[in-house]
């Protein structure tokens, strides 16, 4: 049967056809498996380009009626296939004479499947729903709808209830027995029981009583609702409805689905009662997709944005770490809403006309919270500035300089402060620039070199400064600061002498090519955004740090060279083809070593390093690169723990404690390297690997305006983890620094073994590590947490 | 004509008391055994004398069948086993096993030591009968003699609850009892195949109503107890001890969960505490959600809901507390409902239908003053609410579970007459299916379609699948089997020809039928030959016509023209006795073509 698969193509017409009549037979078998293969041929020849006939549409309808799950499937495919190819075919209906178009046909019979037998069907169905984009929009207003009745009565649902109470201005009524009583009687000839079309498919689908298919249709509900606003107006009940789902993916679904929708539709007063009821779930998910979903959506009076600010107040007092998406979830509702925050902005300050109200704790996060929504709506109603007291503008200046991202730039007339900033912004590139240029101009190397000293202080300062041309500030001060450090250790000719081995020089200089080595690895794996040329230059000096590794391994110790020659080697036959391949031109160094080496024959180490050594003792420091502005450098902030904390956590000694970390990382390219690094007082340090889950991607919803480009989405993440701690008994409750790290042992497995400094006992989690290992790369500040293991209890 | 009989002794037109006698194929069924609750008399129990006047029922009754375990469908049981004599086997599934004599026994508790009744079934009749019944898993086929098979399908509605299908024969009924086709928090819902039977036998409590979302309802009662709490008030919420109780406990142990609530909730035990433990075995008839949460914990075992000492009514502070009975009348809900009643802050919610003349069927009607029957009166300042929670299917659901299954007739018990009028005729309007409603006591016949079923020989059915299979199907095709019809005792079988000429010690005689036709055409016999030739080949085309020695064969069927020269000639038509239809088609052929 499959083979019927293979003659299609580039067929001549004729015979396709006939081929396809004869597979068309056989959907007529006996035997369902081979009804379904039939059905399922046609498919197959589909998707290969052949286009399928419209004619096969009613048989391949009678087919949805059949006994098999297997043949329903593939018949229910092959019906959505012909509504998305032929949707304007015109097909009569059975019974009456009315022609409608193919795709509503197909939606409707789509429609239909939902209330199959088999909960795959159903699933399937509910899939499809949502693509068929092209349905009219008299179809899809059926679905979600479904007549109620209570004896032969005309009942309204509460979603019409709740609609009219609100449109009659008289709400919380209170409701008593009767409430829903069932008005006008129902002429028992109109109402038709079986729903004939699309009617109420979605009501069911997700009334459905397996999460998958629940979860389908509110997928469906949500890529429809985009296509068509009136229908998303439509579908916004039903989506609040499936908050209250029991199953907890479901939920985030919903509210999910609802984000991706709220910016068609105007949230009503009781929905957004609704949603904020959710606010209170325990589960975190829940409580930040309802953030995000908040600070997307439009409220539609002043009523309901008081409601929500004060539910994510209560929320905050609840949920005291759900601080930092309060606060950005606040920020949007006050940039969205800044009419409707104009007139509750002396509430919500508690401003008073005549008296001097005490001032607020600007520590209190939920105060903050209230001074984030009003400033960001201040930023685009400029009347609401002249309502601030003097208080509120002191504090302005002061979470503007501690929360820029969350707090806007405000115009506030004859202050201090107005936008020096941003005169900043159009200097810092030009200053970097220039910097550089210095550099290169420089007329000899000692003056250069002081040039470079400066200048990597500069870059420093520059980064911190700027966060536009941060991560480009970063990276060449680095870039600059390797070059220094190299040019000391070849200056200092120590390195090459066998007699410094066990000195107190020989440490030095092992420790500095350590750090040299780190240096690159941080150049090579730290940024983001590097332009090939960026690149290049990192990989040459790299050669180069290893270059002078090797020699100072060869000449001045005893250990075996062997596997860091041969890294070397590759490392330059790497690096050379990567020049070639982007087309630039080598360094002079690197250019010296790609001829020697290409002369070398012998590939052992002393060869290697004797014609190494000359090379290094006449190379320069390569000039930096062009400041690349998009380079961006992965950091991490770890939110909590917050370090503050004086309690100490006590544990059973030997047995494990969890420590919740929330961190945001930004720019980190590859999160397989990323470890929790834990280290004890008594030096011991464990990477742990987080689990891949505990890794969410961040929306985009934190960018700070324009700065962020779209491709950031899939380099910042936030973890969200809990890190386990166990030691042994300690007498006195001790410090632990948690840090981010990124271990780059795999990745330059080479490198780490020809070190020869490094104990590596393996790369799983939780392995110790020696302190000074060049692979693992820091990535943000450790944070203390006050731990005491105490002793195990005995003879309870 | 087969015929189907159908007799309900109770639950015809009414609801209460389920007890439906089923005949056919010669074997008397009997659906559900249940008891009215609004009768006292002897009028609760269905009337059994209707199958034997006096005397044991056992000869009259082939099984028992009970779908679930609420009274109006087994209430009845022990009655009928022990004081009327029935010990023929009963069926039900597990559940409904365990927990059906619960329930039994305290009925006649209230029956009997409350009401001071005598004459009424003891506690050892219900351990009794329960020997009897045998337990049937879903989708098991049990049979129960040699002709009579049932198998249990999910029901919904509560645990336990099943719906059955029942064979003798060639014929099949499926009886629903209650069922539900929407999903509540701890059950599934209702699901059946399509196995097509001769009768389908629905409830149809709610016949004339459509219902709204769940969701709705649930988020509404949730939210009321929420607000409620958070003000500080007591929630009461009178419920029965089985299936609401168990559904609105995991809706509030699952939003307790969600919402890390620490306010106590409490429910009042006895009974319940029993029936929680059979919850908490049978997690297999619950729905998606618990089952995936059982590889953690049983979704059973509250965490937040802990059972009741009535010490607590006094306490401070908000709780929510389920006690029974559902409608206020007697019992620990009444109690605490005097207590609490005239604080504003406190709430009560009737989660089902209360009878007209209990407490709860007045306050829901607002009554702000109720005084008891010792002259005390208590202030109704609380605030109340209703939910309906029920579990029955409605009439969508009705016409989902008919689709669903595609029987070739339909019959609605369980339900109020004029309702169900309106929900027979839309079956017959939009099914085309016949649709009956008989009353109690009337009996009520539908005939089946008479299908005799045949022994075919294997041999016999390979070749013509070989042959059917070789070429592409198409529905027109006839498939034409030929054989011999052998009658053996009381079997039929189909034989190939020669078979039961072996199996009979017959030689095979072959019949022939000749017949000679005269026609004028000059010319050589020949030439005639051809002629016809061509006549039969461009009539007969999808057969397998050809010319040898100056006679043409079609199959079995010889045409031979005799003659020399001369105008007449003689043609020959001779063809076998099974190739009857096709030689006396050729002859016809012959015989007009001149015309």
């Amino acid at each position: 049967m499959i083979g019927g698969l293979l003659p299609v193509g580039g067929n001549s017409e004729s015979s396709a056809q006939a081929m396809m009549r004869h597979v068309g037979d056989y959907t007529r078998s006996e035997e369902a498996r081979v009804r379904s293969a039939a059905f399922r041929t046609m498919l197959t020849v589909h998707e290969r380009g052949s286009k399928l006939d419209s004619s096969v549409y009613s048989e391949v309808c009678l087919a949805l009626k059949d006994d098999y799950e297997v043949v329903r499937e593939v018949a229910l495919k092959l019906v959505w296939v012909l509504g998305q190819t032929y949707p304007e075919n015109m097909i009569t209906v059975a019974e009456s004479e009315e022609e409608i178009r193919l795709v509503d046909d197909a939606f409707g019979k789509v429609c239909l499947m939902i209330n199959d037998l088999s909960m795959r069907v159903r699933t399937l169905a509910a899939q499809f729903l949502g693509t068929m984009s092209l349905v009219s929009p008299k179809f899809l207003q059926q679905t979600l709808d479904k007549k109620l009745m209570s004896n032969m009565r005309k009942k309204c649902s509460a979603h019409e209830r709740a609609w009219e109470s609100v449109t009659s201005g008289e709400w919380a009524s209170g409701k008593k027995w009767a409430d829903d009583a069932p008005r006008e009687l129902v002429d028992a000839e109109s109402v038709s029981l079986m729903s004939s079309g699309s009617c109420g498919a979605f009501v069911h689908g997700l009334e459905d009583e397996y999460q998958e298919v629940r979860n389908a249709s509110v997928d469906s509900l949500c890529s429809l609702s985009l296509n068509n606003l009136q229908f998303a107006q439509l579908s916004l009940d039903f989506l609040v409805d499936m908050f209250n789902d029991e199953i907890e993916d479901v939920r985030l679904k919903a509210i999910d689905s609802l984000t991706k929708i709220s910016k068609y539709t105007v949230l009503r007063e009781d929905q957004l009662e609704t949603i904020l009821g959710a606010l209170k779930d325990f589960s975190i998910d829940v409580r930040e997709g309802l953030h995000k979903m908040l600070s997307a959506c439009r409220l539609s009076s002043k009523g309901c944005l008081q409601m929500c600010v004060e539910c994510l107040l209560d929320n905050l007092k609840k949920y005291p770490m759900d601080r930092r998406s309060t606060w950005r979830c606040l920020q949007k509702i006050g940039q969205a809403h800044p009419e409707l925050t104009l007139p509750l902005v002396p509430e919500l300050l508690a401003i008073h006309p005549f008296f001097d109200t005490p001032e607020p704790d600007v520590e209190d996060p939920a105060y903050i919270c209230i001074l984030i929504l009003v400033f960001n709506a201040a930023q685009h109603c400029p009347t609401m500035l002249h309502l601030f007291e003097e208080h509120t503008l002191k504090h302005y200046s002061y979470l503007r300089d501690t929360m820029p991202n969350l707090v806007p730039a405000l115009k506030l007339d004859g202050s201090r402060r107005s936008a020096e900033l941003v005169s900043v912004e159009t200097g810092t590139a030009q200053f970097f620039d220039s910097l550089l240029a210095h550099i290169e101009a420089a007329p000899n190397p000692r003056i250069q070199e002081e040039l470079l000293e400066a200048a990597q202080r500069d870059l420093t300062r520059l980064a911190t400064i700027d966060s536009a041309v941060a991560g480009a500030a970063q990276f060449s001060a680095l870039y600059i600061g390797s070059q220094l450090l190299m040019v000391k250790l070849l200056s200092n000719r120590l390195w090459a002498n066998p007699s410094t081995l066990a000195t107190q020089q020989g440490n030095i200089i092992r420790n500095s090519i350590t750090q040299l080595l780190q240096h690159c690895l941080k150049l090579q794996h730290l940024f983001v955004g590097l332009k090939e040329e960026d690149l290049a230059a990192v990989k040459q000096f790299k050669l180069k740090a290893l270059a002078l590794q090797l020699v100072y391994i060869v000449r001045a110790s005893n250990s075996s060279a062997l596997a860091l020659c041969e890294h070397f080697l590759e490392q330059i036959e790497d690096t050379q083809r990567y020049l070639i391949e982007q087309g630039l031109q080598p360094e002079a160094f690197t250019a010296s070593v790609f001829k020697e080496m290409g002369q070398l024959e012998d590939t052992k180490p002393g060869p290697v390093a004797r014609s190494l050594l000359p090379l290094l003792q006449v190379s320069s420091p390569a000039p930096p690169p062009r400041p690349n502005i998009a380079v961006r450098m992965s950091t991490a902030v770890i939110t909590e723990p917050t370090g503050e904390v004086d309690a100490a956590l006590k544990f059973t000694a030997g047995l494990v404690i969890g420590v919740l970390l929330d961190a945001e990382l930004c720019n980190v390219r590859n999160t397989a390297t990323l470890r929790v690094k834990v280290k004890y007082p008594d030096q011991q340090t464990q990477l742990i690997v987080p689990k891949c889950s505990d890794l969410r991607p961040m929306l985009l919803s934190d960018s700070e305006g324009n700065s962020v480009t779209s491709d950031t989405s899939d380099t910042n993440f936030r973890l969200l983890t809990t890190v386990l701690v166990s030691h042994q008994v300690w007498t006195e409750a001790c410090t632990i620094d948690i840090s981010l790290a990124l271990d780059l042992t795999d990745v330059e497995s080479g490198l780490g073994l020809g070190t020869g400094l490094t104990n590596r006992k393996g790369t799983v989690a939780g392995v110790s590590k020696a302190v000074g290992d060049p692979c693992v790369i820091d990535l943000c500040k450790p944070v203390k947490v006050f731990v005491s293991p105490k002793p195990v209890k005995r003879g309870i | 004509m087969p015929e189907i009989k159908i007799t309900p002794l109770g639950a015809g037109q009414d609801v209460g008391r389920s007890c439906i006698l089923l005949s056919m194929g010669g074997k008397n069924i009997m659906l559900d055994c249940g008891m009215h609750m609004g009768f006292n008399d002897e009028r609760r129990f269905p009337d059994f004398t209707y199958i034997a006047p006096d005397g044991p029922l056992t000869s009259y009754i082939d099984c028992v069948i009970i779908s679930h375990f609420h009274l109006d469908h087994c209430g009845a049981l022990p009655y009928f086993t022990e004081m009327v004599g029935y010990t023929g086997p009963i069926y039900m599934t597990h559940p409904t096993k365990a927990i059906a004599p619960i329930l039994l026994e305290d009925m006649r508790k209230v029956a009997v030591e409350r009401k001071g009744e005598s004459n009424f079934f003891t506690s050892q009749n219900i351990k009794d009968c329960m020997k009897k019944v045998v337990a049937v898993t879903l989708h098991q086929s049990v049979m129960v003699d040699g002709h009579l098979e049932i198998k249990a399908y999910y029901a919904g509605h509560v645990l336990g609850a099943a719906m059955f299908w029942i064979r003798v024969g060639s014929q099949s009924v499926v009886y629903t009892g209650d069922y539900n086709m929407t999903p509540d928090r701890h059950l599934g819902a209702a699901w059946i195949d399509k196995c097509r039977p001769d009768l389908l036998i629905s409830e149809s409590t709610y016949a004339t109503t459509i219902r709204d979302s769940k969701r709705c309802r649930e988020r509404d009662f949730l939210k009321k107890i929420h607000e409620c709490v958070d003000r500080g008030g007591k929630v009461l919420i009178p419920v029965f001890a089985l299936g609401r109780a168990q559904e609105l406990c995991i809706l509030l142990e699952t939003y307790w969960e969600r919402m890390n609530l620490k306010v106590p909730v409490y429910f009042a035990v006895g009974l319940t505490e029993k029936a929680n433990n059979y919850y908490k075995m049978f997690i297999t008839w619950t729905n998606q959600k618990i089952r995936k949460t059982f590889v953690q914990r049983n979704m059973f075992d509250f965490k937040h809901i802990k059972p009741f000492d009535k010490a607590y009514i006094d306490n401070p502070g908000a709780m929510v507390v389920f006690a029974t009975p559902g409608m206020l009348h007697a019992g620990l809900s009444l109690q605490i409902f005097k207590k609490w009643a005239p604080n504003e802050n406190n709430m009560v919610i009737m989660p089902g239908f209360c009878v007209v003349g209990t407490v709860g069927h007045k306050v829901l009607n607002g009554a702000k003053k109720i005084e008891f029957e010792n002259r005390q009166t208590v202030e109704v300042k609380m605030s109340v609410q209703y939910m309906s929670f029920s579990a029955h299917a409605d009439a969508k659901g009705i016409m989902q579970l008919i689709q669903y299954c595609q029987p070739k007739n339909v019959m609605l018990v369980h339900g109020e007459a004029a309702k169900m009028e309106f929900l027979k005729e839309k079956i017959k309007k939009e099914f085309d299916l016949e649709c009956y409603m008989p009353a109690n006591g009337e009996t009520c016949v539908v005939s089946t379609s008479m299908t005799i079923p045949l022994d075919v020989s294997l041999k016999l059915l390979k070749t013509e699948a070989q042959k059917h299979n070789s070429l592409p199907p198409d529905p027109k095709r006839p498939r034409v089997m030929h054989g011999v019809l052998v009658m053996k005792d009381s079997s039929m079988c189909l034989m190939d020809v020669d078979d039961a000429c072996k199996e009979a010690g017959i030689n095979r005689h072959l019949v022939r039928f000749t017949s000679t036709l005269r026609m004028e055409d000059p010319g050589p016999a020949s030439k005639t030959a051809e002629k016809l030739l061509h006549l039969i080949k461009t009539r007969l085309k999808d057969w397998h016509v050809q010319l040898t020695e100056g006679s043409i064969s079609v199959e079995s069927v010889l045409v031979k023209v005799e003659g020399s020269e001369e105008e007449q000639k003689n043609v020959y038509v001779s063809w076998d006795n099974q190739d009857e239809e096709l030689g006396s088609y050729i002859l016809g052929l012959l015989k007009t073509m001149g015309h």
